[in-house]
């Protein structure tokens, strides 16, 4: 899903490509994370955080040595109210559902914190496990694609704790595993009576086996190389002691109420006790446990005082408000009554940088996992698959234009007057960005040169001519004089902002770019193609917005980006999307490369996570020598906390990273 | 009499389904469609898509939609009247995409946050505005009346957003940031843990701030209503015959003058009844104050269909019953208009 401002409130995200882009999905799917350090970790954790290396952003802790105190409520402004408490991933994709579910649930593995995957080597690097005891994969022998039960392709073994308490009390055991399998698949298949989101990757399971109270089976039909991302997103693993009422019932999970007592299992007097929908309530085995939830207000969450995990959590409670926009919700933090503010967009960021220097919040800048890019419509290129209706551009078919239109765009002037200096301009592929095991360091980093840039094209035989511009412009080899159009999002003042600088950054090297822009609504720049989305119908020289992975850290997620038809013998896996095809995939730029096809189905196919790293770094490399799209600058998240909140890490799709460290100096979050 | 209001609430029936009949066209030839970001989403099966398409409804034509639609909405007005008799029940406005919730219980968790700040407004409004368009007119181009006509200008030309931006800053961010307490919230309704309405002073806090946006311009608009209305009636012969008869001053204003005053007011606070539980946009976003006002604008920017239908069809219910006061209101402000037969 396309970032870079996140989401309008509600549920469709005002700047998000509709069009299943990545980031939507993305954070959700990611956000159950949190990751438990264990024993000395979790020391040293508290040690770094008191030292600032919890601080995250490039912000760090001013106070020295801090004690770890208990105590404290710490509000946070969340301004994309959940829709439910089953809206992070199960009936919805709100990342900031995830966010303010997160404290309370724990997933079969955690993410890692981004500043310790920047070397990460595959993709099993980015999980450590959480409520289960390892990360699954074939070199532990937990992942096997023989001998599997069921005639299975693929099998997995799941070994989890035995020492986790759901908050309802119940124990936590493989049976809760095998019960959220059921529910997302086995049990209904596609006729669920809960309006689930997806069953993507569930309906490849044909049978979970509980070989004991601490280990489950999970079989495969097919290979599933994705497989590390099921029961980890928020909402993603369920009680069973719930979910059997609903599975033998046959009925909606959000409709069927049940009774709870989450007193119990998190001994927490405070927390919820009563009957309420599942989509009202949350009942998890995180560091907090539910405590009440008014819609259009609050949500409250308490201390769960029988965490499985250690010494933690510190703070008493987390409250979460719901301001209506980002505006608002930088006033209630300048106010004082946030101590935490949750996904400022970008353009927020001398705002706050300024509002930091009264010492009372930190700016935390988060990489994210996808770039702002400029897409190029190459559809000349791509043998009549972008359909009838699209756009042709001849100009951007000649690659050396491309790699002109790179080399001649000033990108760290962009960062620098745009991002505050806060970013980095990515690799010519940005393929790599937040799965740092595909990048190929061959890939190269083009920088600003304008007099190569002139030259590519003097090479390529387009000199200005004085009909073009009175000889400003280029002309092209059937005469006619460069120009292209430039789309973005409209509204979004950084994409705005951004335009003329390319604009005259192409002007500088006989590149015409058309005014107006052709800045379109969100809905309509990353609208389906039946809808007539600009991207999807290709009907755009150049459109400028920015991805994200729709799972953590799997590069997989860029397979609806760049696959096409394996040059005519895999329609059905074509992903331009057209008339043909019914509008399927996100190839907005028409790209249509086999070899790149070949490689996304090789790795989709391979279990051996250092064979698909292999894999995606070769289309790395690929997809930096094509172009098809051109990366401007490594996209950011940015949060804001209090001063007094220490242990605060960073992650891109969990941003409620670790809430069991969290503490707050001397136990107060305010002041 | 009665005739009369049964007449108009037919009448002001058939309005409503003609308004409803033609938002749902629009809403329905909007290019982007409710669930196009759903059915955007990666890793989407066929099935997933089908199942999307059928809650929806898109794979029907525009009037069996808005068929099913009508009917839905009709629905708990046939079984309350009909036999066995039902208790009343909320009209069956449809299901949020967006929310995930019925229309109905969306706007039954927003009205009475919305009834409570636009009322609040509307009470102050009033109580400030009527006696201030009195007293300025009575005493035209003193220099009370003057100041009354530059302050009037001055609050119908403050852009809501700005001011309440400058009230946040005054009286929430600027003493926080110098190590005092807030004076007044910065957003809000309640404060976190007071949330279950039995804290009408902390309701009461949190009111101050978009209150005063909302009155400042309201009050500057009637008190410019009711000093023309006065004037112009000041100007009458009656009032002339009054004060010949030796009535006391007090008497002629109080009695004569401001009851036939009122009667453009009256038509402006019959339109403005909607607006008491449709609510501000503007203040609503900027004081984040969970009303319909932000209800519509989240709505708005979701594509949220069924929600925007059920809002504009509340509101356009509340017009028709607004004018309809309205109109019964003027009987009682002039006695000589009457709905009782035709002359």
């Amino acid at each position: 899903m396309q970032e870079g401002v996140r989401l309008s409130r509600i549920a469709p995200p005002e700047d998000w490509p509709a069009h299943g882009r990545r980031a939507w999905e993305t954070r959700m799917r990611s956000v159950s994370i949190r990751h438990r350090a264990l024993g000395l970790a979790a020391v040293a954790t508290l040690i770094a955080a008191a030292c600032g290396g919890g601080g995250g952003g490039g912000t760090s802790s001013s106070s020295a040595t801090v004690a770890a105190a208990k105590g404290g409520t710490l509000t946070i402004g969340s301004w994309q109210e959940q829709t439910s408490t089953l809206a992070c991933q199960t009936l919805d994709s709100m990342q900031h559902a995830c966010a303010q579910e997160a404290p309370m649930f724990d997933g079969l593995f955690d993410l890692r914190s981004n500043d310790e995957t920047t070397a990460a080597k595959t993709i099993a690097d980015y999980y450590v496990p959480a409520l289960a005891t390892e990360v699954p994969t074939t070199s532990n022998g937990d992942v096997k694609t023989s001998g599997c039960p069921h005639g299975g392709a693929m099998c997995v073994t799941y070994k989890l704790r035995g020492d986790v308490t759901w908050h309802d009390g119940s124990t936590f055991t493989s049976h809760d595993v095998c019960s959220t399998f059921q529910f997302f698949w086995l049990k209904f298949k596609d006729k669920n009576p809960t309006a689930i989101l997806s069953t993507s990757g569930w309906d490849k399971v044909i049978a979970c086996d509980e070989t004991s109270k601490t280990q489950a089976v999970v079989t495969f039909k097919e290979v599933y190389a994705p497989y590390l991302t099921l029961g980890t997103v928020i909402g993603e693993l369920l009680p069973a002691k719930e979910l059997d009422q609903i599975l033998n019932a046959g009925t909606d999970l959000a409709k069927t109420p049940v009774t709870v007592d989450l007193t119990v299992g998190s001994k927490n007097p405070d927390a919820f006790k009563g009957t309420a929908t599942l989509d009202k309530i949350f009942i998890g085995t995180g560091p907090f446990v539910f405590q009440s939830y008014t819609p259009t207000q609050s949500m409250v969450e308490v201390r769960n005082n029988n965490y499985w995990h250690h010494s933690g959590p510190y703070l008493d409670k987390i409250t979460y408000k719901f301001p209506a926009d980002v505006s608002s919700m930088l006033n209630s933090v300048k106010a004082g009554e946030l101590d935490m503010g949750l996904d400022y967009r970008l353009g927020f960021i001398n705002d706050l940088n300024t509002e930091a220097k009264n010492g009372k919040i930190k700016v935390q800048v988060v990489p994210d996992s996808g770039a702002e890019h400029i897409d190029l419509n190459i559809c000349g290129n791509a043998k009549g698959l972008c359909g009838p209706g699209a756009k042709i551009n001849p100009y951007l078919e000649d690659k050396s234009i491309r790699k002109a239109i790179l080399t001649g765009i000033n990108r760290d002037q962009i960062v620098s007057s745009l991002a505050a200096g806060l970013t980095t301009v990515p690799d010519d592929s940005w393929f790599y960005l937040g799965n740092e095991y595909a990048r190929d360091p061959k890939a190269g980093h083009t920088k600003y040169d304008v007099t190569a840039a002139n030259k590519l094209l003097d090479d390529a035989g387009y000199k200005k001519d004085p009909k073009c511009d009175g000889g400003a412009t280029r002309a092209f080899k059937d005469g006619t004089c460069i120009n292209l159009d430039l789309a973005t999002t409209a509204g979004n003042k950084v994409r705005e902002n951004a335009e003329p600088l390319v604009q005259a950054d192409l002007a500088a090297i006989g590149i015409h770019v058309n005014t107006p822009y052709k800045n379109v609504k969100s809905g309509k720049l990353f609208g389906s193609f039946s809808d007539g989305g600009v991207l999807y119908t290709h009907t755009f020289d150049m459109a400028m917005y920015t991805n994200t992975d729709s799972t953590p850290a799997e590069a997989d997620t860029y397979f609806t980006e760049y696959h096409a038809d394996c040059g005519g013998t895999c329609p059905s896996e074509n992903q331009i999307p057209s008339a043909a095809n019914h509008g399927q995939g996100q190839n907005g730029t028409g790209y249509n490369n086999p070899q790149v096809d070949s490689l996304f189905d090789q790795a989709r196919k391979v279990v051996d996570l250092s064979k698909r790293a292999s894999l995606y770094r070769q289309i790395d490399l690929i997809l930096a020598q094509d172009l098809p799209d051109l990366p401007l600058y490594q996209q950011q998240t940015v949060n804001t906390y209090t001063t007094k909140l220490q242990g605060f890490k960073r992650n891109d799709i969990i941003w409620m990273m670790h809430p069991e460290d969290w503490y707050c100096t001397g136990g107060v979050c305010q002041g | 009499m009665w005739k009369y209001v049964v007449k108009r609430l037919l009448l002001g029936a058939l309005t409503v389904l003609a308004i409803t009949f033609v938002v749902y066209a629009l809403l329905w030839a909007l290019p982007e469609k409710p669930y196009a970001q759903l059915l955007a989403r990666p890793n989407l099966t066929d099935a997933d898509r089908l199942n999307i398409i059928h809650r929806f409804g898109a794979d029907k034509p525009f009037l069996y939609q808005y068929w099913i639609f009508l009917t839905n909405f009709l629905k708990p007005f046939w079984s309350w009247w009909g036999w066995p008799p039902h208790g009343p029940s909320p009209p069956d406005l449809g299901d949020s995409v967006t929310f995930h919730d019925t229309v109905a219980h969306l706007m039954s968790l927003r009205l009475p946050n919305t009834a409570v700040l636009m009322g609040t407004a509307y009470v102050v409004t009033l109580v400030i505005a009527i006696p201030v368009g009195i007293i300025s007119a009575v005493r035209q181009y003193s220099k009370l009346d003057n100041f009354v006509t530059s302050a009037s200008f001055f609050g119908i030309s403050l852009p809501n957003f700005w001011f309440g931006s400058i009230l946040i800053y005054v009286f929430a961010i600027f003493p926080h940031s110098h190590g005092f307490a807030t004076i007044f919230p910065a957003g809000g309704i309640h404060t976190t843990g007071l949330e279950s309405g039995q804290h009408p002073l902390d309701l009461a806090w949190h009111l101050v701030l978009p209150v005063m946006v909302l009155a400042v311009q309201s009050i500057a608009v009637y008190a410019r209503y009711m000093r023309s209305a006065m004037l112009e009636v000041l100007n009458q012969d009656y009032i002339r015959t009054a004060r010949a008869k030796g009535l006391a001053e007090r008497r002629v204003i109080g009695r004569h003058a401001v009851r036939n005053s009122l009667l453009p007011l009256i038509t402006l606070m019959g339109l403005d009844i909607p607006v008491l539980f449709v609510g501000a946009v503007v203040t609503e976003v900027v004081f984040s104050w969970s009303g319909m006002g932000l209800l519509f604008d989240q709505a708005a920017e979701a594509n949220d269909y069924a929600t925007l239908m059920g809002i504009v069809l509340l509101l356009s219910v509340f017009v028709v019953i607004g004018n309809l006061i309205a109109d019964i209101a003027y009987t009682w402000a002039d006695p000589r208009i009457s709905y009782e037969t035709s002359r």
